[in-house]
């Protein structure tokens, strides 16, 4: 008797324990299935921190031209990678955002992210950096060394790659490191690396900390190449058209700012990456803002994301290019 | 008559339905996660369906991540990262956790000292590993040492402790000398304590092997690295493929040492 009725607990603790397992993993799943909050008047925006390139979205936040415009922003977070705030559009906590062409081209070509290019946010402002007592210092004296970029299928990785083609090294003929910014410079003072590709302003860190020089910019690599865009949901592109028209207004007013108010423009720098005055002024120079996102540029880095297999096969490369910039 | 012959059937059965559970009842979850993904329940994007991530298994062995690199040799790099910081943890936890059980001055001293420094999540470390070993292997094999070690000390110090005073006391009165209540009493009484506290290290090894990882891949292998290519990339079915090679590795491992304790405590 105490056998069956062990054998009836038994049943009954496999039956209840099941249900319970498969109602709390529904209730996980459905849960992370985040649907569309509408905020009719607010604008969520997002950037990268300490990155230079999103100075006009630390203008256009520091001289409020998103209040002259009416659109209430309301700043989602400072990301620290281009993949992390990508991420943040499925999930549907953004709207708009200031991100490397990179990730938002990579997402809506894996199909992560649906959202469209509505501004180009500068050009160039990378560089290739070694450190600064070391008696090499041209791309083809990077062969069987230490070269560091911030992550795979990034600007910076199709760059380097540019610049040792263009060198004559094969790109297997270097050491490759993936590492994030802020730990280039400790990597390259302490000697685990020899060189890194990244953007600003860490290599004007570097120079102006007296730890690196900087050996070829992007500038000479490829010169006018897009970095950053301003990229909208694509359903917020489509049920605010007006306030996609106000968001480049602010953006082309932010821009202008920089040009004409050098100074100011630096203070604010300052402000929102956390860098000194020097680096700052340093990195500017080595930054192109505005300017119009070339479909030429786009095809050249789609090809090589799809070269290398980074992106799937799934879409053409016009259909995606087509897509992204409407 | 009739129970004694029917009961332990049903307790075979039982027995036999509670071990097929083990394969079935996963089997279930994935079959209900892939329906729903199917009737659209899951954006594909987000959450792939197992189909999807058993695709994304076949890619990372075919193609590898980045493309060339091999979801094999990852695994054998990060099993190496793993085994070295559980191998050091081991050798140094269980000696100084047998100590440390075993006279009461050291465990007044040191409890304050490891109870500080338990808590801080090895992610915390990171910048503390390359400055004191610079970005590579033996950086990646701290922090998975430290989250190893903690686990496999407190409770080899338990171990010791569980060992009943009696047994201490008699070893003592036949004229046992320290080195002998060491190797004769306190080693194989706190043994079982010492393969828990070991499964346990394992398994947070694993845990922190993507932060481990954080600190720069120069071969440019290992799980966590390719696990951070693939968010680079945004393809969660390739981040999830690699989350499963982590959890079958860990598995996989825990068994082996399971299989091992058993086989080398018999005795219990």
């Amino acid at each position: 008797m105490a056998s069956l009725f062990h054998c009836q607990r038994v049943y009954a603790g496999i039956v209840i324990s099941s249900t319970t397992i498969i109602l709390c993993l529904s209730s996980v799943l459905l849960c992370s299935c985040p649907q569309r909050q509408f905020h009719s008047n607010k604008l969520r925006l997002g950037y990268l921190q300490s990155d230079l390139h999103h100075l006009p979205a630390f203008i256009a936040l520091e001289k409020n031209y998103f209040n002259d415009e009416g659109l209430v922003v309301e700043m989602t977070g400072a990301f620290k990678a281009g993949p992390e705030l990508m991420s943040a559009f499925p999930a549907h906590e953004l709207d708009v955002a200031y991100v490397g062409l990179s990730p938002a081209l990579t997402a809506v070509a894996n199909g992560t992210a649906a959202v469209k290019c509505i501004a180009q946010v500068n050009q160039e402002g990378s560089a290739i950096v070694v450190k600064d007592k070391a008696a090499y210092n041209k791309v083809a004296d990077l062969q069987g060394r230490v070269v560091t970029i911030p992550g795979h299928a990034t600007m910076q990785d199709f760059l380097l790659r540019k610049a040792l083609k263009h060198a004559d090294i094969p790109f297997n003929k270097i050491k490759l490191l993936v590492l994030k910014p802020p730990e280039m410079i400790p990597a390259l003072n302490q000697g685990d690396i020899d060189a890194f590709i990244v953007w600003e302003p860490y290599p004007a860190k570097a120079i102006t900390s007296g730890s690196g020089k900087v050996v070829m910019t992007s500038h000479d690599i490829w010169p006018n190449h897009p970095c950053c865009v301003m990229i909208a949901a694509d359903d917020y592109l489509r049920e605010h058209p007006d306030s996609i028209k106000k968001l480049q207004k602010v953006h082309k007013r932010a821009c202008d700012f920089i040009a004409n108010n050098r100074e100011e423009s630096i203070d604010i720098g300052v402000k929102y990456t956390g860098m000194d005055r020097n680096t700052v002024v340093t990195a500017l120079s080595a930054i192109v803002y505005d300017g119009e996102l070339r479909k030429e540029d786009v095809m050249e880095f789609v090809n090589f994301l799809k070269e290398l297999q980074y992106i799937k096969n799934e879409m053409s490369q016009n259909d995606l290019i087509q897509n992204f910039i409407p | 008559m009739c129970l004694k012959t029917t009961v332990p059937g049903n307790l075979g059965a039982m027995n036999y339905i509670t071990e097929k559970l083990k394969i079935i009842f996963p089997l279930v979850l994935l079959v209900l996660w892939q329906i729903a993904s199917s009737l659209g329940f899951f954006p594909p994007h987000n959450i792939p369906s197992p189909i999807q991530i058993l695709n994304g298994l076949r890619e990372l062995i075919v193609i590898g991540l980045p493309p060339g690199s091999s979801l094999f040799l990852h695994c054998f790099e990060s099993l190496l990262r793993v085994g070295s910081g559980f191998l050091v943890a081991l050798v140094t936890a269980v000696p100084l956790g047998i100590v440390v059980g075993r006279f009461a001055v050291l465990r007044i001293m040191l409890t304050p000292v490891i109870e500080v420094i338990r808590p801080i999540p090895p992610l915390a470390w990171i910048p503390l590993a390359i400055i004191w070993f610079g970005i590579g292997f033996q950086s990646a094999t701290f922090i998975i040492f430290l989250g190893c070690f903690f686990p496999i000390l407190l409770s080899t110090i338990s171990g010791v402790l569980s060992v009943e005073k009696r047994l201490i006391e008699a070893a003592k009165t036949l004229g046992a000398t320290e080195k002998i209540i060491f190797l004769k009493v306190l080693i194989p009484g706190s043994t079982p304590s010492i393969f828990t506290g070991a499964r346990i290290g394992l398994g947070i090894g694993w845990m922190t092997l993507v932060a481990a990882e954080f600190t720069g891949v120069k071969s440019g292998y290992g799980l966590g690295y390719m696990i951070m290519v693939a968010r680079d990339i945004q393809r969660p079915d390739l981040v999830i493929a690699g989350m499963v090679a982590i959890g079958l590795l860990g598995y996989l491992l825990d068994v082996g040492v399971r299989r091992f304790e058993s086989k080398l405590l018999r005795w219990r």
